[in-house]
């Protein structure tokens, strides 16, 4: 127990430097894109003084590492500072925007998942036959298939023609679950093509591997049956796997829901980096990826610690 | 054994057929068994008309060389054998009914309580994330119904009766904790569980080092003993077989080319491919001399000469060999692939 204590502080203390790279890396990114926020700022047809003013007024016109540098400082003091457009604290909007998105990837894997392990057990039933072959060749599309692309095309048949489901727009979830559940279901669908293909894929590939496996052998040679093998044995030998899928997944779908919300008109942050980054706002563009660097050391710190729960062998 | 107030269900159903074992009875009884796999060029025959039998509480080994087709044989018995690849012809009884044709879930009535196996490799035969507890309860609660707590119970039974020390902390643990002896030792453990009447026991010795091969097959040799399972040991070692079986096969090529009982068969082979095993044996021949080797090697599977299949590695050949060869009997008790057998006086390993 104590061991585990120790590797989690050691691994919590690995993520400053993590989080200082990731926020420098963006903020220099930043500099090299066109627009100017004062120029923003000032309104149409502001004068030049007017424009300076501003720069001044905001540290705009410090040398880059100075700027950056006073955002770490007040950013260690739990000071994220706002935002320069709309003047609302960033830790505000971060919190009000953040959860929309991780309910939307939450869903999404949950949607990976559900329909990625059932395909997966399917297709190792029997290796190479044209069930096989059928779900594997449709899991090599889903993984080629841009997200957003599909976004419009599930848009454009299930809602706009079918009507089964709203084209754009949120419910939080914590006003009505269901009616969160029924917008969330395209963009978390359209999220989830990729990963419902690496899980079935990864799946599959595991299982016929197990089922080949000396110890697999020694079971049917126990008399437990198919079933139970698979069940029981099959899928605690595979569920590491399954778990490593699961947590690239999440840093993958994280990453699209920038695009895929903006389809879908979500209120969520992935839309709300893009506004601000377009517009140089950077603030929130930081305060943004540092909650996102966090999430995703926070899923990489669970995956290991479950590891140590699903595999024996790990510890 | 636990002081089940009831009949012990795992004991029990051994009762009526423990008494009555009759010297001629079989418990297993392999006719006309051949094997062949199927790939995409076609077909390839490991084994040909393999014939044996194994009384109850009998111990029978089965020699001959890597590819002879000794391990498919007892993967066969089971029914452990890729069954779309695999196309098997002949009988294979146990106690009377044909396990080749038998229904799968009656197969898996009879894998692990009236039949089980050890196999070679223990490294790699238990599930590395379950417990090794967890894995010899299940071989019980599979075949019986019983509560957790006596299948535990009898689960740190069978470990401490195959010598495993503290097997009440050590049923708790997982298969990478266990040296590859300990590992052995289990699965004899979960092979006995449900007292079976025969363990088809394959090479168990030869993945574990030297100094704990002859603690293995003791305890092997033992618990077949008090336990009355008749143990069929597939295995290379020959000096294993003279020490604890009481029948020995030997096959060849695909084929039994001689079955007789270990005694006879030390004295005075009937095949020249058992002569030329047991000459070979290292401790056996003199000093100081180079060890006897057979010349040349094992014919591939879909080269088998149409005579006698050890003809062109055999001294004795003559041309009447080009000829298919029966088993036929030779002598009481045993049986021998070769016309020659009473014309020839082959070495044995003692005389």
């Amino acid at each position: 127990m104590n061991r585990k204590a120790k590797m989690l502080y050691r691994r919590l203390l690995q993520a400053v430097p993590i989080m200082i790279l990731a926020t420098f890396v963006v903020f220099s990114l930043m500099q090299l894109l066109p627009g100017d926020i004062a120029v923003t700022l000032a309104g149409e047809n502001a004068s030049e003084e007017r424009i300076a003013e501003i720069r001044e007024l905001y540290g705009l016109n410090q040398p880059f590492l100075v700027q950056y540098g006073s955002w770490l400082w007040h950013a260690i003091q739990g000071d994220l500072g706002s935002s320069l457009l709309t003047g609302e604290a960033v830790a505000e909007t971060v919190s009000r925007t953040f959860p929309t998105t991780l309910f939307v990837v939450v869903y999404a894997i949950v949607l990976s998942v559900l329909i990625g392990v059932p395909l997966g057990i399917l297709a190792a039933s029997r290796p190479g036959s044209p069930k096989d072959s059928f779900i594997m060749s449709v899991a090599s599309l889903g993984v080629a298939v841009p997200n957003f692309w599909l976004g419009m095309i599930l848009v454009l048949l299930l809602s706009l023609t079918l009507n089964l489901f709203p084209a754009t727009g949120f419910v939080s979830p914590t006003e009505d679950f269901a009616g969160a559940i029924w917008y969330a279901t395209l963009p978390a669908l359209a999220l989830s093509t990729g990963g419902i293909a690496e899980v079935a894929r990864q799946l599959r590939g595991s299982l016929v591997e197990i089922h080949h496996s000396q110890h697999v052998r020694t079971l049917h040679a126990k008399g437990l049956s198919p079933a139970k093998i698979l069940w029981k044995h099959g899928l605690k030998n595979v569920s590491v796997n399954l778990l490593t899928v699961v947590s690239l997944l999440f840093t993958k779908i994280l990453a699209a829901t920038v695009v895929v919300e903006a389809v879908f008109a979500i209120p969520g942050m992935g839309s709300a980096v893009v506004n601000a980054v377009l517009e140089g706002d950077f603030p929130l563009v930081q305060g943004a990826v540092l909650a996102m660097v966090v999430t995703v050391i926070v899923v990489n710190l669970t995956t290991d610690m479950l590891y140590t729960v699903l595999d024996p062998r790990i510890d | 054994m636990c002081s089940s107030k009831a009949v012990d269900p795992v004991t029990a159903r051994r009762e009526p057929s423990g008494q009555a074992s009759a010297a001629n009875e079989r418990l297993l009884d392999v006719q006309g068994l051949s094997i062949s796999f199927r790939n995409r060029n076609g077909e390839v025959a490991i084994t040909r008309d393999v014939s044996f039998f194994v009384r109850p509480g009998e111990r029978v080994g089965v020699v001959g060389e890597s590819g002879c087709g000794k391990s498919v044989t007892g993967l066969s018995i089971l029914r452990l054998l890729p069954e779309r690849s695999t196309r098997i012809q002949g009988r294979i009884l146990f106690e009377g009914q044909d396990l080749v044709t038998l229904p799968a879930r009656r197969m898996r009535q009879i894998r692990g309580r009236d039949i089980s196996m050890i196999f070679q490799e223990p490294m790699t035969a238990l599930d590395p994330v379950f417990t090794v507890g967890e894995q010899l309860s299940e071989a019980l609660r599979t075949h019986f119904k019983m509560s957790a707590k006596e299948a535990r119970e009898r689960g740190i039974e069978a470990l401490a009766e195959v010598g495993i020390p503290a097997p009440a902390r050590r049923y708790d643990e997982y298969p990478h904790h266990f040296s590859g002896g300990m590992r052995q030792r289990v699965m004899i453990a979960m092979a006995l569980i449900c007292r079976p009447k025969l363990i088809i026991a394959d090479e168990p010795t030869t993945a574990l080092d030297v100094t704990v091969q002859a603690q293995i097959m003791d305890l092997l040799c033992e618990l077949s003993e008090s336990t009355g399972t008749a143990l069929l040991l597939i295995t290379h070692d020959l000096g294993v077989v003279a020490e604890s079986c009481s029948r020995m096969l030997t096959m060849y090529a695909g084929e039994v080319v001689e079955d007789a009982p270990v005694d006879d068969v030390l004295r005075r082979p009937r095949h020249p491919y058992t002569s030329g095993l047991l000459r070979s044996l290292p401790r056996l021949s003199v000093r100081g001399q180079p060890l006897p080797s057979i010349p040349g090697r094992v014919p591939a599977p879909n080269r088998m000469p149409v005579g006698c299949r050890f003809r062109e590695r055999c001294p004795y050949a003559v041309s009447a060999c080009e000829q298919y060869q029966a088993i036929q009997p030779a002598g009481p008790d045993r049986q021998a692939r070769c016309w020659r057998h009473d014309q020839l006086e082959l070495p044995g390993a003692v005389n």
